[in-house]
């Protein structure tokens, strides 16, 4: 077996007799290759970059400008073809009651765990023609219809002063989603979807006017001062048609607000306890 | 300036003073590579060829360091280096033959010797060659060897580990070396 002086000594043995022919001229010629060659790839790099450069501004210039996205996001029912509203981004915000849905949606759109707009604001959300689907159920919003309708049998809304309206929204607890809405006493009453928290956060109400509305802030704990609400409360029947599928959960908010019609109104007419359940269901 | 070799930022070489290092330093350097190829003298001569003119480019850097270091570190990460391995798979045809044998005498059992000792080096991987060559033929440390080839020194004693056992079972060298004296012949016959 060979030992590793044997080893050593057999290489060094083994090369003595090996003579190299190399001469210093042909080290010489071969480094003024090479430079010759690194200068070569410099200058074929920087002529690569410089052609993909200009490539690339050439076809930025000549590759068409997709235009800016612009279409209106439209808010379907769950059914997917029919269109509860759209709304664009130029649009104001808040000029019919069921616009004021939309604001649900952008809230849960850009705080929603689940949502892919997550984050975005509300502004680029209108802008972009997101479309939301399955944010309310037909089937439950011609519930509501009923059920505030005074003209229909069985009606909460049935026997109740002229002066008062009825408005609703019904929330599906856990995602924060639009099941069903109800604008009020022709669609233009004030309702759960008349408060939202905005893109800080914020708990926003809608004060109703003759003249239309205004967004202000709600007072702490979601009533304003000077509101001045009833509050009744409906069941839905579960056996309905437009129910929630099986594994969702069921709508807790099956509550008519009622309001003096012609009125000033400060506040979305929601106690603590809803203020503190939307807000649970809704923020992140 | 007189006397200054730098021109457009590529620094040439003094010619006397690297004529003196190449001439001091190629000898061993061939011998290293021809070590490294496992008898592939031709390889060889172009590798310690193409170290020498990687240390011509950086002479003004290295001159005043151990320049030798340079052009065997630089011998053997081309060695090792995978492209060559690549171009190097073509085989090369040569019409003469470029090694040169020692003078005097009848070489015919030097020729047989070395071709039993770099066929047991040829059954080792690159590494494990340079490993043993920079170890027993350049007598590096095994801390040296690892900063030479850029791994660990546990890389370094568990490949040199491997490389003698494989070359201790190596059939052409069984029998232990003996200089002069051949311990096996390529084809089962005396040439």
């Amino acid at each position: 077996m060979m030992s590793i002086e044997e080893l050593r000594r057999a290489l060094h043995h083994e090369t003595a007799g090996l003579r190299a022919d190399i001469p210093t001229a042909r080290v010489r010629r071969r480094a003024q290759g090479m430079r010759r060659r690194r200068r070569g790839i410099t200058v074929a790099t920087i002529f690569t970059l410089t052609l993909a450069v200009v490539g690339g501004a050439y076809a930025i210039r000549i590759k068409p400008i997709p235009p800016a996205v612009t279409g209106p996001t439209t808010l379907y029912y769950s059914d997917g073809t029919t269109v509860l509203a759209r709304l664009g981004a130029d649009d104001p915000p808040l000029t019919t009651p069921v616009r004021l849905v939309f604001n649900h949606v952008f809230d849960e759109l850009s705080h929603g765990e689940d949502s892919p707009l997550r984050g975005q604001s509300w502004r680029r959300s209108r802008r972009g023609g997101t479309p939301s689907r399955r944010r309310s159920t037909p089937g439950l919003s011609r519930c509501w219809n009923k059920a505030a309708d005074e003209t229909v049998d069985g009606s909460v809304m049935t026997g109740q002063p002229a002066d008062l309206q009825a408005a609703g929204v019904v929330v599906e607890p856990g995602t924060g989603r639009v099941l069903a809405y109800y604008g009020g006493h022709e669609g233009l009453g004030i309702d759960y979807a008349g408060f939202y928290f905005d893109q800080n956060g914020e708990a926003t109400g809608a004060r109703s006017v003759p003249a239309g509305r205004d967004v202000h802030g709600l007072h702490p704990g979601g009533r304003a001062e000077g509101g001045h609400l009833a509050e009744v409360t409906m069941a839905v029947d579960a056996a309905r048609p437009g129910r929630p599928p099986s594994g969702e959960p069921d709508p807790q908010h099956e509550h008519v607000l009622v309001q003096p019609a012609g009125q000033q109104l400060h506040a979305a007419g929601l106690g603590p306890e809803h203020a503190e359940h939307v807000r649970s269901t809704t923020s992140p | 300036m007189v006397g200054d070799t730098r021109t457009r930022g590529f620094s040439m070489a003094d010619p006397d003073e690297f004529a003196q290092f190449v001439s001091a330093s190629s000898q061993r350097l061939f011998r290293a590579a021809c070590l490294l190829t496992g008898g592939d003298t031709a390889t060889a001569d172009d590798l310690v060829a193409d170290a020498l003119a990687r240390v011509y480019l950086a002479w003004s850097r290295i001159r005043s360091d151990d320049a030798f270091a340079y052009a065997r570190r630089t011998l053997v990460n081309r060695h090792l280096d995978w492209r060559r391995m690549l171009r190097r798979r073509a085989e090369t045809l040569t019409a003469t033959v470029p090694e040169h044998m020692a003078r005097g005498g009848d070489h015919t059992h030097d020729v047989v010797q070395r071709d039993s000792v770099m066929r047991s080096l040829r059954g080792l991987t690159r590494r494990e060659r340079a490993v043993v060559v920079l170890r027993y033929f350049l007598d590096l440390s095994e801390e040296a060897t690892a900063a030479e080839l850029g791994i660990a020194v546990g890389t370094v004693k568990s490949t040199n580990a491997r490389a003698l056992a494989k070359l201790r079972v190596s059939p052409d060298l069984a029998g232990g070396y003996r200089p002069g004296v051949p311990t096996a012949f390529p084809h089962g016959d005396r040439p």
